[in-house]
């Protein structure tokens, strides 16, 4: 795949052109004032990546000259070529993580682009409105989406309350939607993208900035609102539409693909202005709690950066360690890289759970499996014609979408322990419930369970009559009498 | 540097753009593909690139460099969107995606239509179209737009507002409800065809304008 770089070279000193002009970089003097060049460029590229001075250029200029090329702005990774003024070494490295980040790019949909006025006043703008560029907004697959059964997880974590569940399926405003891919790392199945972030992308990019090092670097997730300053110190930036939708896994995922260090950016000095401050912190938490208990320094994840002083971990090879459901594979390789064999880590920012029923409460309705969106609970009747309720830590994200469904939560019937239990990751699916089921008198099919029967046998301690009515025959034959 | 178009201009490449998607949807009579033609190459001149979804119009323009012939496209209109053995197999119109045509509903919507056209002051004519067939929507839109770059044009911001709130409810109340299971739909049965060509590229269109128009609004000072 032909990636073309193109720098815009207005301020770049000649020995830094001369270092560069061995490089894949293409200097171009008055790039960001006139970025014709990109489409000059035409068909000899499949993507882009441009290092530009982020105060100087036109985001809806560069993007029609992007599109005019025949590519996708989206898909074109923008480096401020401010940050690496003087660190032509920094700048070869990040220039090599953002190549493999656009070819990771899978392209995008109509859906994914939402339009954006420039906040910045220009002399023009102030006669005028001026005209909007384009960023990635997220959009649902209504394929994988599990809205059908009841899932919620987008709208429970949205801060801009831009997801509603309406009958089945999920409605998303894109108006009120501020990406900040906090949808995208909850959603259980995945069915959520933004293609500005994808796992796959994301991973190239690391991957390849490692690689690219002579030494260490450190992965500094930054907020894509934030404004681009310099670091010192080995920190490579990998952007991301908020800082509040990393998790722990990518944290530690990164250390997995070769990352030295880990730290996190928000928006501004005074943390994330969409206020998922708490959010980021839990990543980190649980993150360090990980490495700790791997016996792995735990400061090689943290919330501010320092000098990157650590080696980078083993590499351990891990299938998508940025995808959707991949936590059990991440903490498993982590095991792998620190050499150690733990029991278990827990803390809010575990996005693996363990699910827990109360026996004694539970009613087995099985609202709960109809629910799961990842099929980690599952029910149905087993060989003695019993209903049985099992679960497979290996697929819980910890949505606790289980919780809010099942009628029986108030008296503890179900609970999710936010934990990364090695020890049940190992042991697989299990039972957590049965019930023999009560079976009608007229048909032999089941009515419900027995552990329902007792309920409603509670509920309706004082009119037997009617439940004798209900336990002796099912739906059907009741309709048919 | 290309200069930056303004939003009269604007405003009526995106008239001319539902034009000739409206066009494109009607049963083909005769030099339609060439007309097409020559319109495409007029509206590239018209800044398209700074469009979201001008990849899908390249991909259009592409399709229709090697569009079928007129009697195959009379042919593949007929088979796609007109009649077949159990009716069509992709019908344009938004009744058929949203009622029930057995509980009379689809009478209800098409009527529906017929007076949000006459709150916007058009009457359909000419066509033998339903009110809720594609191409007439698109034409509608067309219509609003061109009100829009004449607002533009003269600085008449309230009428403008009001243009773009009319545009705003038409799109989210009548193309962009079911244009995406229309598209759907035919990108199932016209795997390779050229309808599949513009269904997509019009689909992606009527999606980036939902968001152009509600941008344009804020922007604007709507709520």
């Amino acid at each position: 795949m032909t990636i073309a770089v193109l720098m815009c070279g207005d301020g770049v000193q000649v020995e830094d052109r001369e270092f560069l002009a061995g490089s894949a970089v293409q200097v171009i003097d008055g790039l960001c004032r006139d970025p014709k060049a990109v489409t000059a460029l035409g068909e000899k590229m499949e993507g882009l990546v441009l290092v530009v001075h982020a105060d100087e250029f036109a985001p809806a200029d560069v993007q029609a000259q992007i599109r005019a090329a025949g590519l996708d702005p989206l898909g074109v990774p923008m480096l401020d070529a401010a940050e690496y003024d003087g660190d032509l070494e920094g700048l070869r490295v990040a220039v090599a993580g953002s190549v493999a980040r656009a070819e990771a790019f899978p392209g995008s949909a109509p859906a994914h682009a939402k339009p954006v006025f420039p906040s910045r006043l220009t002399r023009r703008s102030l006669f005028m409105i001026p005209e909007p560029a384009y960023i990635a907004a997220p959009a649902i697959d209504p394929m994988t989406c599990a809205a059908g059964d009841g899932c919620t997880a987008c709208v429970g974590v949205c801060p801009e309350k831009a997801y509603e569940w309406v009958e089945g399926r999920i409605v998303y405003d894109k108006d009120r939607c501020e990406p900040c891919g906090r949808c995208v790392t909850t959603c259980p199945t995945g069915a959520i993208s933004n293609p500005a972030a994808t796992p796959r992308a994301l991973a190239a990019q690391i991957e390849a900035m490692a690689v690219a090092a002579d030494g260490s670097i450190g992965v500094a997730f930054r907020c894509g609102r934030a404004e681009a300053r310099p670091l010192e110190g080995g920190w490579q930036v990998v952007e991301v539409p908020c800082t509040g939708m990393i998790i722990a896994p990518w944290a530690l995922a990164s250390l997995i693909l070769g990352a030295a260090q880990v730290t996190v950016l928000p928006c501004s000095t005074t943390g994330c202005d969409r206020g998922l401050d708490a959010a980021a912190e839990d990543a980190v938490g649980f993150a360090r709690a990980a490495l700790e208990a791997c016996g792995v320094a735990a400061d090689r994840v943290a919330l501010a950066p320092s000098l990157v002083v650590h080696e980078p971990l083993p590499a351990v090879p891990v299938d998508d360690p940025f995808g959707p459901r991949s936590a059990a594979r991440v903490y498993a390789g982590l095991q792998t890289a620190a050499g150690t064999d733990i029991a278990r880590i827990t803390g809010d920012g575990a996005t693996l759970g363990i699910v827990t029923i109360d026996q004694a409460t539970c009613t087995m309705c099985t609202m709960c499996t109809q629910m799961c969106p990842t099929g980690a609970l599952t029910g149905g009747y087993v060989d003695d014609g019993s209903l049985a309720i099992s679960f497979d830590p290996g697929d819980c994200t910890a949505c606790d979408q289980c919780v809010g469904v099942c009628p029986e939560v108030e008296r503890g019937a179900i609970a999710v322990d936010h934990r990364v239990d090695f020890l049940a990751l190992a042991a697989g699916r299990v039972e957590l419930n049965r019930s023999e089921t009560h079976t009608c008198e007229r048909c032999g099919q089941p009515v419900a369970p027995t552990a329902m029967m007792s309920r409603i046998g509670d509920i309706l301690g004082d009119e037997p009559a009617l439940m004798d009515q209900l336990t002796r025959l099912c739906l059907a034959c009741r309709g048919a009498s | 540097m290309e200069e930056e178009p303004e939003w009269a201009a604007i405003a009526a490449t995106r008239q001319g753009l539902y034009r000739m998607f409206g066009r494109a949807l009607l049963p083909p009579e005769d030099g339609l593909t060439e007309r097409l033609r020559a319109a495409a190459e007029y509206l590239e001149t018209r800044h398209l690139t700074r469009f979201a979804f001008y990849p899908h119009w390249l991909a259009f323009r592409s399709a229709l460099l090697d569009a079928p012939t007129e009697a195959e496209l009379a042919t593949t209109y007929v088979r796609l969107f007109a009649s077949g053995v159990d009716g069509a197999l992709c019908p344009p119109t938004e009744s058929w995606y949203k009622t029930d045509a057995r509980g009379g509903e689809s009478a209800e919507l098409v009527a529906a239509v017929e007076q949000h056209y006459r709150a916007l002051g058009f009457v359909p004519i000419g066509t033998a179209e339903p009110p809720d067939h594609a191409a007439t929507q698109l034409e509608a839109m067309s219509g609003l737009c061109a009100r829009e770059a004449a607002a533009w044009q003269a600085r008449q911001d309230h009428e403008t507002a009001a243009v773009l709130e009319s545009e705003d409810q038409f799109l989210r109340s009548r193309l962009a409800t079911w244009f995406g299971d229309f598209a759907a739909r035919v990108r199932g049965t016209d795997r390779n065809g050229w309808y599949r060509a513009v269904t997509e590229v019009v689909d992606a269109y009527v999606v980036q304008e939902v968001d152009l128009v509600r941008a344009l609004r804020g922007q604007m000072g709507a709520s």
